[in-house]
């Protein structure tokens, strides 16, 4: 895979996040295409968490759910779903995401360490290089 | 994240999950709920028990192939939470 495959994900966002092109299939329907969302790498999360907008496109029904507490406070349900994760032209990985309403305004996917560990995530000077390790 | 509670944004997304795991709690967890069914998982659809998989990714692919994407929900055994974030935590569900 060459190295400019991940140029999407070398510019950070405004507030200097490591946003770009993430592409989503489910994981157990081959067939389906994946599809292109915005992301953003948090390497301060250790799963990764897709909005319901995700779930729509594709087409896919969380399996399960979980609830998610915030601060101690009250808890929220959330789905759970089998998907697969890909940035850029990079390899389409297996994980186990939780759904929720929405993350953050024009950002439908979070990329957790679930994923970013199997990559080498570089951090400098508010820019971000994802390659495969 | 909003705490906008998913069911209300568009209760299709959830499938069977609810439902089923009404019936899971009342009906099946209790015979399933031992140390050695840690990490493994209970596939059910329609409100029936279907079978006890390795791992909830195992219970997910047979229920796909089998009942189709919303047919069929998995419960894990003695899930322990995640801590999501510093501020955030994931529970298990059943």
């Amino acid at each position: 895979m060459p190295p400019d495959a991940w140029a999407d994900l070398e510019q950070a966002g405004e507030e200097n996040r490591p946003i770009g092109q993430a592409l989503i299939a489910p994981t157990f329907l081959s067939q389906a295409p994946p599809q292109r969302f915005t992301a953003v790498i948090d390497t301060g999360a250790v799963h990764s968490v897709i909005s319901g907008i995700v779930l729509q496109r594709l087409r896919l029904s969380a399996s399960a759910f979980r609830e998610f507490g915030v601060l101690g406070g009250h808890k929220v349900k959330a789905g759970r779903v089998w998907i697969r994760i890909g940035i850029s032209d990079g390899p389409l990985l297996e994980v186990q995401a939780s759904v929720v309403p929405h993350i953050a305004p024009g950002i439908d996917v979070l990329i957790g360490m679930d994923y970013s560990s199997n990559l080498r995530l570089t951090v400098w000077d508010g820019n971000f290089r994802v390659s495969p390790q | 994240m909003s705490d906008q509670h998913l069911a209300e944004l568009d209760p299709a997304l959830f499938g069977q999950v609810f439902r089923n795991s009404e019936v899971y709690v009342a009906e099946y967890k209790h015979r399933f709920d031992l140390e050695e069914n840690r990490g493994k998982a209970v596939l059910m659809s329609d409100g029936q028990f279907i079978g006890l998989y390795d791992s909830d990714y195992e219970a997910c692919k047979y229920g796909t192939e089998r009942f189709g994407i919303g047919g069929f929900s998995s419960h894990i055994i003695r899930e322990e939470p995640i801590q999501l974030t510093p501020f955030v935590t994931l529970y298990p569900a059943d």
